[in-house]
């Protein structure tokens, strides 16, 4: 069986907060006429210097046409080579190698007549907790809202949230007061995710603050990235566990060894896919160390892909974040993925497990245009930034 | 003064070589009828996801219009807010991203219009010239098969014919050529070639490059580059305490400028515009004086207006150590200027007319416009159909 035919589709998905995100849909064909399909996700990461698709597609096929899908190694070995790791989150080169990994293992699973989980390992789970995102609270005004959408997902069964913080610590405290007297024990926090905005010893004092007051599973992204050190001096004196992104196999030994983290938090998105985070949990499993699943939104496919991943991990103690298919408002597929009592349910049908559509592949189709209107702050932070938006959400920091 | 528009033509150069690379000029506009000049030089590194343009436009659009080009740290300062990566984490090579280069193109372009407007060359709001002239070097790309010796003998005659004589030089495809390569160079040239180094292009594991280094070294250089793995910082730091000559590496970013200053992995920071424009690149050379480090100026090879901000950075910058890389316009057939940036031998002499000292020539840049796009065209960053 050789690769006959790639196609990527640019389409546009809103989300439920109102914003507008891209992503790239990969389809792969075999000169057997198996297909499988795979989710370049959420580019609107990358607004200033989005690539050209077609070209894109051209090299792709140039690269691939003619490969045995199957060669999964062989194939990302070449791939790597083109689009080598990039040093840090929102690479382009992580994004398209997840979206030929996500299709070659569909076509090849749906070939084979089984889940994608079993070309990893096999599944030891069926099921993954997951938890809701609050996304950062920049103003006062916005901590009502906020505690109100967190009953709309407790009502929808989600019972556990993590909480983007440290861009307003007023806010933040208000928000965390509010949620232990409306919810108390019914909604769990996974964590604080400080997103790199913060050094290690403001981000240790806020924690600390709001610990006072709940308890929370871990802590993420607590010192200005790449500052090892700054996470290191943090996890010493948190009795939280730390967690990071990791970027790429040197990035998650450096955090290892340096006693930086005791959770890596693995993204195919970032990493180029399921091999590659593969690779990354057996570091982890190795140092002794936590992975926990995280995502960058993804659409239904990258969705079951990482519901793939984590059926397989031998140990999965914390939640996973992969809640993007209820974040959007529409997809490509017909049979999503399923939540069942705040648990991401792993698909059992062949492939990947959702069915991409034709019909709605053609609905929510761009043309692959810059689309993300006249705020390009908004476009970066995901939302639509509110007057007198503090200037930290603006300094590099993405808020999901 | 304020920027009105910007405009963005893609141009195609071709080198002497054969290969084509893909770059693109950029003109900032303004309401006092100054024009800057800019360029995103040698796009073919990012051949595989090369950007689009008409997205590029609305971005620059919204970026750039209504700019005050004297406020460069404050361009860069938004610009960290929509590129966050750029100039702060970026690994070894390429030494620059996409968005990086776009910075680069941009803050050239400011810089040019803030010269012309005082009537200034670019170094003297950089501080100042140090020097008149930079010392530079010419690549030669790896011989991939023995055959190939003869033709690049013939091919550094010329160089010499030029005044250029001096080389650094890319192993590691086929070292039997390599070795062949360099015995014949010296004995065809002697000690007239000046081999500034060997690039080994993180191709090795340092022990192996080691055994290399051994088997090259008599052959005389003084530096050798890119010693192991992309991020084998430990590796590079192994080499450079068992290595007689200096070990040197692209700077990307900070984040990885401090890597690298941390394990002690090397003796001389190479350092790009391109990285995150002459602003970025001057706190990399700042970075590379606290920590002690020798420094050299290096390139992705640009046309003549990107050459030109290497110019103004290394004219201003305390220190070269080593003999820098820009000779794009040496390499390249084709350029968009009146008048080429100037080489005298190895020497690029720094321009001292306003800005960046160089006049566009709409009529040559309209004879290369060509389209980012097309793939099956030889190329020499793709590692595809390179040659």
């Amino acid at each position: 069986m050789k690769l006959s035919h790639l196609d990527l589709y640019t389409i546009r998905v809103g989300r439920e907060t109102g914003v507008t995100n891209e992503h790239i849909i990969v389809r792969l064909e075999s000169t057997s006429g198996a297909t499988g399909w795979g989710e370049m996700s959420d580019l609107s990461h990358l607004p200033m210097y989005r690539f050209d698709v077609p070209q894109l597609e051209l090299s792709l096929r140039e690269i691939l046409i003619g490969a045995d899908p199957g060669q999964f190694n062989a194939i990302e070995r070449r791939l790597i080579g083109f689009f080598p790791d990039e040093g840090h989150m929102y690479s382009r080169s992580g994004l398209i190698r997840q979206g030929i990994d996500l299709a070659l293992h569909d076509l090849v699973a749906r070939d084979g007549g089984v889940p994608v989980h079993q070309l990893l390992g096999g599944a030891v789970r069926d099921r993954i907790p997951v938890c809701y995102p609050v996304f950062r609270l920049r103003t006062e005004d916005q901590v009502g809202p906020a505690l109100d959408r967190v009953q709309t997902k407790l009502d929808e069964g989600f019972s556990t949230i993590r909480i983007y913080v440290g861009s307003a610590p007023a806010a933040d405290e208000m928000f965390v007061a509010g949620f232990v007297e409306r919810f108390g024990a019914r909604v769990r926090i996974k964590s604080l995710d400080f997103s790199n905005l913060l050094d290690w010893r403001r981000a240790l004092a806020h924690t600390e603050r709001l610990t006072a007051m709940c308890d929370v599973m871990l802590v993420e992204s607590v010192a200005p990235r790449d500052d090892i050190e700054g996470l290191a001096e943090f996890r010493r004196r948190s009795r939280w566990p730390v967690s990071e992104h990791v970027h790429g196999a040197r990035h998650a030994w450096d955090l290892l060894r340096r006693g930086g983290v005791d959770i890596l938090n693995i993204s195919p998105y970032v990493l180029g896919g399921l091999r590659a985070s593969l690779r990354i949990a057996a570091v982890a499993e190795a140092a002794g160390a936590s992975v926990l699943v995280g995502t960058t939104q993804e659409l239904n496919l990258g969705t079951a892909a990482a519901a793939h991943l984590g059926a397989v991990l031998h140990a999965l103690p914390f939640p996973a974040d992969n809640t993007g298919p209820r974040l959007y408002t529409s997809d490509v597929v017909t049979d999503g993925v399923e939540y069942e009592h705040g648990d991401l349910l792993v698909p059992t049908g062949p492939g990947l497990g959702p069915v991409v559509d034709a019909m709605r592949l053609k609905d929510l189709s761009s043309d692959g245009r810059w689309s993300f209107g006249t705020d390009l702050a908004g476009a970066l932070d995901r939302t639509v930034a509110p007057a007198g938006a503090s200037a930290a959400s603006r300094d590099g920091s993405i808020s999901k | 003064m304020k920027v009105t528009a910007v405009s963005l033509t893609p141009v195609r150069t071709t080198r002497r070589t054969g290969t084509v690379s893909v770059h693109i000029v950029l003109q900032l506009k303004t309401d006092e009828g100054l024009v800057g000049l800019g360029e995103i030089s040698d796009l073919d590194c990012y051949r595989m996801h090369l950007p689009d343009l008409d997205s590029l436009q609305v971005a620059l659009d919204r970026m750039v219009v209504g700019r005050d080009p004297f406020r460069q740290a404050h361009f860069h300062q938004e610009l960290f807010g929509f590129l966050p990566t750029y100039l702060r984490y970026a690994n070894t090579y390429p030494p620059f991203t996409l968005a990086s280069q776009i910075a680069a193109g941009v803050e050239m372009a400011l810089y040019d219009l803030a010269g012309k407007r005082l009537g200034t060359p670019v170094y003297n709001l950089l501080g100042g010239k140090m020097r008149d002239e930079l010392e530079m070097t010419y690549p030669i790309f790896q011989a991939k098969r023995l055959e190939d010796v003869a033709r690049y003998l013939d091919l550094i005659q010329d160089l010499v014919d030029m005044g250029v004589t001096r080389l650094r030089y890319y192993v590691g495809v086929d070292v039997e050529a390599d070795e062949r390569f360099l015995a014949s160079l010296r004995d065809r040239f002697g000690d007239s070639i000046h081999l500034k180094g060997l690039d080994f292009q993180g191709r090795f594991y340092w022990k192996d490059m080691l055994r290399l280094y051994e088997r090259l070294s008599p052959y005389g250089f003084d530096l050798v580059e890119s010693v192991s793995w992309a991020e084998d910082y430990e590796g590079m730091a192994e080499v450079r305490r068992r290595v007689d000559v200096a070990v040197c590496e692209h700077i990307s970013s900070y984040a990885q400028a401090m890597r690298m200053i941390r394990a002690g992995a090397v003796d001389v920071f190479n350092i790009t515009h391109q990285s995150g424009g002459m602003w970025g690149a001057a706190r990399l050379f700042a970075l590379a004086d606290a920590a002690g480090l020798q420094c050299l100026i290096s390139t992705t090879q640009e046309m003549s207006i990107g050459t030109a901000a290497v110019a103004h950075l290394g004219a201003s910058v305390p220190a070269l150590h080593f003999a820098g890389d820009a000779v794009g316009p040496l390499l390249y057939n084709e350029d968009v200027t009146v008048e080429p940036i100037r080489y005298e031998g190895n020497r690029l002499i720094v321009p001292d007319g306003p800005g960046l000292g160089i006049v566009l020539d709409e009529a040559k840049m309209e004879a290369i416009r060509g389209s980012l796009i097309e793939w099956d065209r030889p190329a020499h960053g793709s590692g595809y159909i390179a040659d």
